[in-house]
């Protein structure tokens, strides 16, 4: 037992043992780990510290991280007092380098914070024991020295105080203590001496604000790094105040090595920081960049501060052409600076509170700079303010107003608006009219608060700069009021409020702030809770849904009951109409459709019943009586409102029923009245709805079988329950259809069986636009279209392709929508996909006439454009058009390529289509109709457009092989038959064709040349156009060839000053400003005759390599803003520029040849006629002059004769030129006024002197507008015929015929010669080409027959002619110049 | 003071036409290849009246070519010479120091475009010398 009892406590304490074992291990375990965590919270806390307090880190920096560590390890016994001893030496170090930095307001904070923690005896007791806390004596001595300055603070300007520093070398030396590199003892005062100098002291102080920046730049130390490197700025700019460029660069080489590198570092980042803040702003951006890039490039080279504005100068003057002066930059980087510091808040994210800061800001420096100026500020600050914000009256006063703008924005009614002088104004004048108010009501006492309140506010409006001599003097009148008002207490309170409000404005904003971060949580909460309860009430919700089905069966229940009696009811009515339509009667009498319609009103439980019906395009209702207007004297009222419903235009109506079936996809549409609106112009309904008593409508049309719409019943209830009617649906339709069925045969429909009409069209009009204006008309009024138009390939007669389309439009009268129709119209502008042409050869070849597609993307791009719309195509087809000749065709293809073989087959097969776009859903809505309804559309369209289709083709058939539609041919078989012997005719005859062709208005021709004349020049050949307006002076440009200069780019592209581009241009309005650039003056002088009109230009460029332009082709529309000319146009018709351009080029380039052929020739022919003249010239002269050599008079003669004969020689070279090169001649005439033509007659008299006397029997021929040569050239050619054709013995004669008195009619010069005459069927022809008299040739007498024909030619270009006045005995030519005649 | 001609045409026939307008007492100084004629417009001799002719040789030499612009050169080798005398007198006249003087073409050619210069005329070749006395002094009287 006791053995046991021993084995028992071996046991247990052998448990215990191991128990206690465990125990102790795990005790040990537990004091370890919690060693551990004290060990890392000690470090932890630590590196808090030496993290958190820079200083500390910045001393121990100097040793390697784990000593430092160490020694706070062992310092940090006591953690709170050793964070307090560290934040005290931490305050007293910045308060020395605030001091340092002449930030005395911050070192006077850090100064007291630091008295604080000093005063704590215990602490200052460890802080002389502990010798870790280096240099404390020294820091008592700085503070000693900071209150010795702080006294010549108050009585120096920053100037006076860095020279006290400067002279103080204690001061200097304290700043090296700060630096922790030096200590205070007697051997550094004496090694530190030579530094106390200005700029390196100002340098010195500098570097250890760089190297503080640097440093925690380096080790990305949060803490006052932001503050250092706006230290480091701000010292910057301090020195930037003092110091020439020239003194900063000598004192930064006199750094040393360290400090240099840490200046050049801190100073590019200070300037990336700075510039990066600013890079938003765009001289901000162009300064970063710039800056960025600078130092990237010279890391160690950076500007110099100064050099900083020369920077900003460069770029603006770079990249804005202009320049700021200092002040200016400074006062940017001013506001910049406080961008910087905004954004340092976090205050820049709400723009409200960003506003307010600026606000504040710019009103601080205002209110400074006004406080300067009333000399209210100490003297000691005001230089340095002024450096700081060197605002001029206007500029402060400006800063003023933008704060008054800020605050406003930042939210006018706020109480801090109060600051502003504007707003002081303003108030004052608030307060000032509240008075007024106040005063006429008699309520005095208001109005005297007010007056006082306005009084005050206005004197401190002045105060703020502000001032309105208006208010003060209506102010001023009310004096007796304000006095009585007691205004000084008046005042005083004010005043009171006035300094709260401006003490509690930052408080204020910071509560508003709050209260706004308050509602909007409570905001959050409260739809959070409202969420939960839509929760709620959806799980309630569910509850209810089971109740409602129940409630819901029983009411379907109950609608079926009432339905079935309801329908008992309506086959009554059936019946009754049934039996009424059959019965004797061929249409309803008025009292049958009355007695219906009461039937109705009564069934349906409606208000009101009415029953329209379309009767010669008029609609007319039998309406039952409104049961409220059943009374006599209502009856009036009711008339009014239902009169204008009776007769109203069909138009209208089918929109109405239109828009009723369209809005509800179905035959009975309901509408409340908040649905109609005035602008849906539902005029029937309308009406009725507007009444104050009637709610809403329904509407049931009554269509026929071609679905137009001949009627509708309407009914309006009062109460609003109307879609009770609903389930009635079916029994309704059948009531409709009894009124179809009798309608039906009652309505004839316009469309015949035989081609009556169509064949009537084709007799009456002759002119193919008529034409297809009557079919359009017609289709358009058959089919209810809005628009029709028609598209109509021209095929190339050769090539078998598509060359352009014909193409027009028909807009119904009945359309309203004008803009609708104008976007229909561009859009529908469209160019024809070739690739898209397989479509037309699947509706082709499968013989579908009709096409009716709602949204038939597909098939055109007509419908593209026109989506959800309903639209007809009724193609037209070539009835001729064989499957087996087009078999044969392919045997022996004409096209070139097998893609143009295709188009030519299908294009045999489809000659074009007319698309009919049907009245529409104006209102955007979806316009699909039912599939029922489509079908039974769709069968009988189809029957009717087939129809159609077979007489337009005939029709068509007969415009085409006429071949006069298309304009290309119009072009081709204007062109083909016509010879033109000037190139002037070519361009008259074009411009011709092409103005009719186009159906353009005027059409000109502009011709580039460039090759016969150094200069570039555009010329005016042809127009249609009957004057132009050139210099001032209106031209006819039909009879004398203008020339107008024009110079071309460089890159040959057009002309220049016309458009720019290589390029059909389309202006929609010739006097639209923004067209004035693409302009020339070529359309200045036109613009005269076509301001509002559209014009459309044609550059013709050859398709060489250069592109050569060869001229322009000018077309005006018929009218304002004529849509005929658009660009698309033009753009369908490639084939036809691409003609004129092709016939201009071949023209251009044979006139080109001939020119330079002729040229040349001429060149060379009169060259040595040249020398002969000039030789036999000389040796007259010679004699004339000098009377030596002597000649006998025989060789003079023959001298003077040999002259004559080379020079008559000129005008046959003349005449020859004129006719062959044409061109150049064109241009040629040089029209001036000749003041002695007397002259030029008998210096071509000379040339002639021959057998026959020339006799002129007229004194003196009044100055004339004429080319002398070319008018030299005309004499010289009729007086040679006169000579040629006299007979021996005879003179010739000379008479000028002048106008008469009235300068009415023109100037004749006559020439009258006897000789052989000229025969009466000669008369005409002998002024054309080649052409003589017979009796001349007969007479053989030499001559070309080109004589006559120039000098008519010639009197044109003049505007003037010559005529045959007498033929034979004597023959009299006369040469007429016009009087009064512009050219 | 007689008024001096820069004139500047084919040699052989020039030179009548030079002793032609010395008759009339005019200082004609001839210059018939392109390089002569900026040479004379170079010198520091002043002349009153351009006389020119305006078909002659495309510059061919490198000293004649440098006097021209590559536009002015693709112009008269475009034209075959027919407008070298335009071009130089176009030149010519842009130059401060002849900006005022007249220019009178006489040339075989039918049209001139004289719009171009301040003062300038264009007598078709051939043509009396007394008529281009005539027109050399109205030119010189406008002046």
């Amino acid at each position: 037992m006791k053995q046991q009892r021993i084995y028992v406590t071996t046991l247990i304490s052998a448990v215990a043992i191991i128990l206690l074992v465990l125990l102790g291990t795990s005790c040990k375990n537990k004091t370890k780990t919690k060693s551990k965590t004290k060990l890392e919270n000690l470090i932890g806390s630590t590196n808090y510290y030496r993290f958190i307090d820079l200083n500390t880190a910045f001393n121990y920096s100097y040793q390697s991280l784990s000593e430092a560590e160490e020694r706070l390890k062992q310092s940090a016994k006591d953690s709170i007092m050793y964070y307090t001893l560290q934040q005290g030496e931490a305050f007293l170090n910045h308060a020395n380098l605030f001091y340092l930095c002449s930030r005395f307001d911050s070192a006077q904070y850090y100064i007291n914070k630091f008295d604080s923690i000093y005063k704590q005896e215990k602490i200052k007791e460890t802080i002389e024991k502990d010798k870790t806390l280096r240099n404390y004596s020294t820091y008592l001595k700085m503070i000693q020295g900071i209150q010795q300055i702080e006294t010549y603070l108050r009585q120096y300007n920053f100037q006076d105080i860095c020279r006290l520093l400067v002279n103080e070398p204690l001061s200097a030396l304290r700043y090296q203590v700060a630096e922790g590199e030096v200590t205070d003892t007697v051997e550094n005062k004496k090694k530190y001496k030579n530094f106390y100098n200005t700029e390196k002291w100002l340098w010195a102080k500098m570097a250890y604000h760089i190297k503080y920046a640097t440093y925690n730049y380096h080790f990305d130390l949060i803490y006052n790094k932001e503050e250092h490197l706006k230290d480091c700025f701000d010292a910057l700019s301090q020195l930037s105040y003092i110091s020439s460029n020239k003194t900063i660069k000598d004192s930064v080489k006199s750094f040393d090595e360290g400090t240099l590198f840490h200046y050049y570092y801190a100073l590019a980042n200070t300037y990336r920081q700075l510039a990066k803040t600013i890079a938003s702003d765009t001289t901000g951006g162009l300064l970063y960049n710039y800056l960025d890039a600078t130092y990237k490039k010279h890391e160690k080279d950076t500007t110099i501060p100064n050099l900083y504005f020369d920077n900003i100068q460069d770029l603006l003057r770079k990249y804005y052409n202009t320049t700021v002066d200092k002040n200016t930059i400074v006062k940017y980087f001013y506001s910049k600076a406080l961008e910087i510091y905004l954004e340092q808040h976090d205050v820049l994210e709400k723009t409200k509170k960003y506003n307010y800061w600026l606000a504040n800001f710019k009103q601080d420096i205002a209110v400074i700079k006004m406080q300067i100026d009333n000399n209210e500020i100490d003297s000691i600050y005001k230089n340095f303010l002024l450096k700081e914000f060197p605002l001029d009256k206007i500029g402060a006063k400006q800063y003023l107003l933008d704060s008054d703008g800020l605050f406003s924005k930042w939210g006018g009614e706020h109480i801090d608006y109060f600051q502003s002088g504007a707003s002081k104004i303003f108030l004052a004048n608030y307060y000032y009219s509240e008075y007024s108010k106040h005063k006429k009501t008699s309520d005095l006492d208001s109005a005297k608060y007010y007056i006082a309140s306005a009084d005050s506010l206005l004197f401190k409006a002045k105060e703020s700069g502000a001032y309105s001599f208006q208010l003060h003097e209506m102010i001023l009148k009310t004096r007796s009021d304000i006095d009585s008002a007691k205004y000084s207490e008046r005042l005083n309170d004010l005043q009171d409020f006035r300094t709260k409000i401006f003490k509690n404005t930052r408080k204020n904003v910071t509560k508003i702030i709050e209260e706004t971060e308050k509602t909007n949580r409570e905001k959050a909460e409260k739809e959070r809770e409202q969420r939960v309860n839509q929760i709620l009430t959806g799980i309630a919700s569910s509850g209810l849904f089971f109740i409602i089905l129940i409630f819901l069966y029983v009411f379907i229940y109950r609608r079926k009951r009432q339905e079935k009696e309801t329908r008992d009811i309506l086959s009554q009515i059936i019946d009754y109409a049934d039996k009424a339509s059959k019965v004797g009667d061929e249409k309803f009498s008025e009292n049958s459709m009355k007695s219906l319609v009461e039937t109705l009103r009564t069934t349906f439980k409606s208000e009101y019943c009415a029953i329209g019906k379309v009767v010669d395009d008029i609609v007319e209702d039998y309406a039952c009586d409104y049961e409220e207007y059943k009374d006599k004297d209502k009856k009036q009222e009711q008339k009014r409102c239902f009169d204008k419903t009776k007769k109203t235009h069909i138009s209208n109506t089918n929109n109405l029923v239109c828009m009723a079936l369209r809005n509800k996809k179905q035959d009975i549409s309901i509408f409340r009245k908040s649905d109609i609106t005035p602008s849906q112009n539902y005029e029937i309904y309308k009406n009725a709805l507007v009444s104050k008593n009637l709610s809403n409508t329904i509407i049931i049309p009554l269509r026929d079988e071609s679905s137009k719409n001949f009627g509708y019943i309407q009914f309006i209830n009062k109460t609003g329950n109307i879609s009770k009617i609903n389930p009635f649906k079916s029994n309704l339709l059948q009531l409709v259809r009894i009124i179809i069925n009798y309608e039906k045969n009652k309505r004839e429909l316009d469309f015949i069986k035989d081609s009556k009409f169509i064949k009537s069209i084709i007799q009456q009009k002759n002119n193919v636009g008529e034409l297809f204006h009557e079919i359009m008309e017609y289709l358009s009024k058959e089919f209810n279209a809005a628009i029709v138009s028609f598209r109509i390939p021209i095929l190339d007669g050769e090539k078998k392709v598509p060359l352009f389309y014909l193409r027009e439009f028909y807009i119904s009268p009945s359309v309203t929508n004008q803009e609708q129709v104008e976007e229909f119209y561009y859009k529908n502008r469209v160019i024809i996909d070739q690739n898209k042409l397989s479509d037309y050869k699947i509706n082709c070849s499968n013989k579908k006439n009709v096409i009716f597609d709602i949204s038939a993307d597909h098939h055109y791009i007509d419908l593209k454009l026109s989506l959800k719309e309903q639209t007809l195509l009724i193609p037209i087809y070539n009835d001729d058009f064989d499957e087996n000749k087009c078999i044969m065709d392919k045997e022996n293809p004409i096209c070139e390529s097998s893609e143009n073989q295709n188009c030519a087959e299908r294009f045999k097969r489809l000659y074009g289509w007319f698309t009919l776009r049907l009245f529409d859903n104006s209102e955007g809505q979806d316009p699909k109709i039912t599939e029922q309804e489509e079908k039974y559309f769709k069968e009988r369209a189809e029957e009717r457009l087939s129809y159609l289709s077979g007489q337009i083709t005939l029709i068509f058939n007969s415009i085409v092989d006429k071949s006069e539609n298309a304009s290309l041919q119009v072009f081709r078989k204007g062109l083909k038959g016509q010879q033109f012997l000037r190139i002037k005719d070519f361009d008259k005859q074009f411009a011709e064709i092409v103005k009719k062709s186009v159906h353009a208005k005027e059409c000109s021709i502009y011709r580039y040349r460039k090759n016969d004349d150094y200069s570039e020049q555009i010329y005016l050949s042809a127009t249609t156009s009957k004057q132009i307006l050139y210099k001032g002076k209106k031209y006819s440009v039909n009879e004398i060839i203008q020339e107008l200069h024009y110079s071309i780019t460089d890159d040959q592209s057009i002309v220049v000053r016309g458009f720019k581009k290589k390029e059909s241009k389309y202006l929609y309005k010739l006097s639209d400003e923004k067209f004035r650039d693409d302009f020339i003056e070529l359309f200045d002088n036109e613009i005269v005759f076509a301001k509002d009109e559209s014009v459309f230009l044609i550059p013709i460029i050859k398709k060489d390599e250069n592109q050569t332009c060869l001229g322009v082709v000018v077309l005006f529309g018929k009218e304002k803003n004529d849509l005929s000319l658009s660009t698309s146009y033009w753009e369908q018709d490639k084939a036809l520029i691409e003609f004129i351009v092709d016939i201009f080029t071949r023209i251009s380039e044979a006139d080109n040849e001939r020119s330079t052929f002729l040229n040349q020739l001429g060149h060379e022919l009169l060259l040595p006629i040249t020398e002969l003249v000039q030789e036999n010239n000389l040796m007259l002269n010679r004699y004339n002059l000098r009377k030596e050599p002597f000649q006998p008079n025989i060789v003079l003669r023959q001298l003077k004769r040999n002259i004559d004969n080379c020079l008559s020689f000129k005008y046959i070279i003349s005449d020859i030129e004129d006719i062959y090169s044409s061109l150049m001649k064109d241009i040629a005439y040089k029209i001036e006024l000749q003041q002695e033509p007397n002259k030029i007659l008998n210096e071509t008299i000379e040339l002639l002197q021959a057998n026959t006397p020339i006799k002129m029997f007229t004194s003196r021929i009044p100055p004339l507008r004429m080319d002398k040569d070319r008018i030299k050239q005309v004499f010289f050619n009729v007086l040679q015929n006169a000579i040629k054709y006299s007979y021996k013995d005879k003179q010739v004669e000379i008479y000028y015929v002048p106008p008469s008195e009235n300068d009415i009619g023109q100037h004749e010069i006559k020439f009258v010669n006897y000789g052989i005459g000229i025969l009466e069927e000669d008369r005409n022809r002998i002024f054309e080409l080649y052409k003589r008299g017979k009796n001349a040739k007969e007479l053989r007498a030499s001559g070309s027959g080109m004589g006559l024909y120039i000098v008519k030619e010639i009197m044109k270009a003049h505007g003037g002619d010559c005529i045959i006045r007498k033929l034979k005995n004597p023959t009299e030519i006369s040469l007429i110049f016009p009087i009064n005649k512009i050219y | 003071m007689k008024k001096r001609i820069l004139y500047f045409d084919d040699e052989d026939i020039a030179e009548t036409m030079q002793k032609n307008l010395e008759l009339f007492d005019f200082d004609v100084i001839l210059v018939s290849t392109i390089t002569d004629f900026f040479e004379k417009i170079d010198s520091n001799n002043v002349y009153d009246l351009l006389l020119m002719d305006i078909m002659a040789p495309v510059p061919s030499s490198d000293d004649e070519k440098n006097k021209f612009s590559r536009n002015e050169l693709s112009n008269m080798e475009e034209a075959e010479g027919r407008n070298v005398g335009e071009v130089l007198a176009y030149k010519i006249t842009n130059m401060p120091k002849y900006s005022n003087t007249p220019v009178l073409f006489y040339s075989a050619r039918a049209y001139v475009n004289t719009e171009r210069y301040k003062k300038a005329r264009h007598i078709r070749k051939p043509e009396l010398a007394e008529t281009i006395v005539e027109e050399i002094k109205n030119l010189l009287k406008s002046e």
